[in-house]
């Protein structure tokens, strides 16, 4: 760590949160929007579902499957007017990976998107796997359908410093799969985030009051446990976003560099310089953390000529402030109360 | 005034208990040193026709490769405060030989440590046990240990307990029967919901070891150690950390006891703890009681149990005091508690 990043840094999360929490929905099966978007917007946190784009509006209908599935049957596929309406709601919209495309190219994968796009008339970045294999088989085609993020399942922690397009999700389900029987855990991963400042991402197909299958639904009542529990470990420090968002950020972030810092009496400058590990440029705004001297009385920040507005944190003489990273960008803190004198 | 009694011990909060299924002698070198260092006491399961020998359970993970702990193995751990389950005669089916896995198990273990055997833990899955399930009372069993994950509430089902897994696993299965997904052991399982709801939590593990061969079933020393340190930060003294036997041991002498004939005056508080049956298996009968004085003592309160002082006090704040001490299950007891106001 230079000295620049003692004083200046990048926080890992937006608004320098301890830790991010995001979840996701497979399928989007109307029957789970239907209860969960009301408990997400009690709670404050946007939601992600994934769809199969040439199923919106249809009835689950593969009758071929045995008893199962002819459950799921009663089902109905979200359509596009109810997934506009959820991203009127500040959720987002991913592509779900059908098993029947896993010999496909990544042309089918890339209709599979268009088509998604055209639908809800928003540009559609993510596609989500059901299970961790076919991630693993697919990325590749996924990334050339134009795919921005990917999904899988791995029931554990995504790490701040993590340079990765696939992002793991945690299981949020009703009942594990036996023979173990794993039982729910609404608290299940949230305590190790807050420690290791890592981001939570669950997955869960159907909430329902009755889950079909056990493993993969939970109940309304099993969801607003879980967020109660995200909110009593995060407090005030906890991160819900749509996974896309902090996905993006932690792009963002770990594109982005502190650069010829200069420090003088009451003064620091620096430059950023923004250098994509792929051959995207990422784009948005990013959280800085100063750790001023305590003498400082009225820090204040101006970053390409316009003042950025900075907070005290609960530590002193550390102040937090936010602003859009360009690559070469030039920031300046400075002590407003020694300026004004 | 009120008198009440404890749902835990020492008027704790919740309870952490670890059991560790087969026994093996390794556990000597990898696990004592870190349950001395955090002061918990461990629960060996142990399949009792295969004593200090060499595993020789042809399905086993461990088949030929690790050694149960001896009898004498087994009576120094219980002077460290560990104890010791049943867990049949061969790791069968209970159903095949009943009498011999689940009676002479017993007498064989009991033999072999000088002690009662009070807690049974199922082999294998738990399919094995529903037909032999009325054998287990009539063997003089007080409680049934399964494994399916969850949290035990403060009045549970003794005949239906739950352990919850502690294990290694990071990455990719490496059971496709046990592991459906990749996924990572969070040493905050359950503590947090034990905290809130006052339950019990049951660990169980196998090995532990630095190379443990087993990923879904076994712990490494810095998993433990990981796990312990989550039990004593969460908990943060409100935790009771004892070994399954004891826990047993009290809820049973909580259920039969109440309190009668309370009578307050100034500084001070008579009330009679009236016993009703115990089952003549249970070890120790520690009661906890905890007393809000309708005054605020300043100075320790004395309390006598049928005028002698043998009650230990476990906190004294202000006008609450808790304290416990070992109850005569053939007689009522008279307390009385004298303070100065």
């Amino acid at each position: 760590m230079s000295y620049a990043d003692d004083v200046v840094r990048i926080a890992p999360w937006k608004d320098d949160r301890q830790f991010a929490y995001s979840i996701t929905y497979d399928e989007g099966l109307i029957e789970t929007l239907g209860f969960a978007w009301r408990i997400h917007r009690r709670f404050g946190i946007p939601g992600h579902v994934n769809v199969f784009p040439g199923m919106l509006g249809e009835l689950v209908g593969d009758t071929s499957a045995g008893f199962l599935q002819s459950l799921w049957n009663l089902q109905k596929y979200a359509d596009s007017d109810h997934l506009q309406f959820l991203v009127s709601e500040g959720w987002t919209i991913g592509c779900q990976f059908h098993l029947d495309d896993r010999d496909r190219p990544a042309g089918s994968l890339l209709q599979a998107r268009l088509s998604l796009e055209k639908a809800i008339a928003h540009p559609v970045r993510t596609l989500a796997f059901a299970d961790f294999k076919s991630c693993d088989a697919s990325q590749g085609a996924a990334r050339d359908a134009g795919f921005r993020w990917l999904f899988t399942l791995y029931d554990g922690l995504n790490a701040a410093d993590e340079a990765t397009d696939v992002v793991r999700r945690s299981p949020l389900f009703h009942e594990g799969p036996t023979p173990i029987r794993l039982a729910n855990d609404p608290y299940r991963l949230l305590a190790l985030a807050r420690d290791r400042r890592g981001w939570v991402v669950d997955v869960v197909r159907l909430v329902d009051r009755y889950p079909v299958d056990a493993a993969r639904d939970c109940t309304p009542a099993e969801l607003e446990t879980r967020f109660r529990a995200v909110h009593k470990i995060g407090e005030d420090r906890v991160w819900a976003a749509s996974p896309e968002i902090v996905a993006d950020y932690r792009y963002l972030r770990l594109s982005t560099h502190i650069r010829d810092y200069v420090s003088a009496p009451h003064q620091i400058r620096y430059t950023l310089a923004v250098t994509p590990a792929e051959d995207r440029a990422p784009q948005g705004q990013l959280t800085f953390v100063a750790h001023l001297d305590t003498t400082w009385r009225s820090p204040q920040a101006t970053v390409a000529g316009d003042t950025v507005p900075l907070r005290p944190s609960p530590e002193p003489g550390t102040w937090v402030f936010a602003h859009r990273v360009v690559d070469g960008l030039e920031a300046k803190i400075e002590d407003g109360s020694r300026r004004s004198a | 005034m009120s008198v009440e009694i404890c749902r835990w011990k020492h008027g704790l909060a919740f309870v952490y208990s670890i059991t560790y299924d087969e026994g093996f002698a390794d556990l000597i070198d990898h696990a004592l040193p870190i349950h001395q260092k955090y002061g918990v006491p461990g629960h060996l399961v142990m399949v009792a026709g295969q004593l200090g020998q060499l595993r020789n359970i042809p399905s086993s993970t461990y088949h030929n490769v690790r050694r149960h702990l001896s009898p004498q193995q087994l009576r120094d751990l219980i002077q460290e405060g560990w104890s010791v389950g049943d867990h049949s005669m061969t790791h069968g089916d209970l159903n095949v030989d009943t009498h011999t896995e689940i009676v002479l198990s017993k007498e064989v273990l009991e033999e072999a440590i000088g002690q009662r055997v009070n807690v049974f833990h199922l082999p294998g899955a738990d399919f094995s046990f529903a037909p032999a399930a009325r054998y287990l009372e009539e063997a003089g069993f007080l409680a049934v240990f399964f494994a399916d994950d969850r949290l035990n509430g403060h009045d549970p089902d003794l005949f239906a307990l739950s352990r919850t897994l502690l294990y290694v696993i990071e990455g990719e299965p490496t059971c496709p029967l046990y592991d459906p997904f990749p996924r990572v052991y969070d040493p905050y399982h359950r503590l947090h919901e034990a905290l809130e709801t006052g339950g019990w939590i049951v660990d169980i593990t196998h090995a532990v070891e630095p190379e443990p061969l087993a990923l879904w079933k076994d712990a490494t020393p810095d998993i433990l150690d990981a796990r312990f340190d989550c039990l004593r930060r969460v908990g943060d003294g409100r935790e009771w950390a004892a070994e399954p036997e004891e826990v047993v041991d009290y809820i049973l002498t909580r259920r039969a006891a109440s309190v009668e004939d309370v009578q307050a005056e100034a500084a001070h508080v008579s009330f009679r703890l009236a016993l009703g049956s115990i089952p003549r298996a249970v070890k120790c009968r520690e009661i906890s009681v905890s007393v809000r004085l309708s005054t605020v003592a300043s100075c320790l309160p004395t309390v006598s149990v049928n005028g002698q002082a043998s009650a230990e006090i476990d906190h004294f704040l202000g006008n609450e005091l808790t304290f416990t001490w070992q109850a005569d299950a053939d007689h009522s007891q008279w307390i009385e508690i004298d303070w100065r106001s």
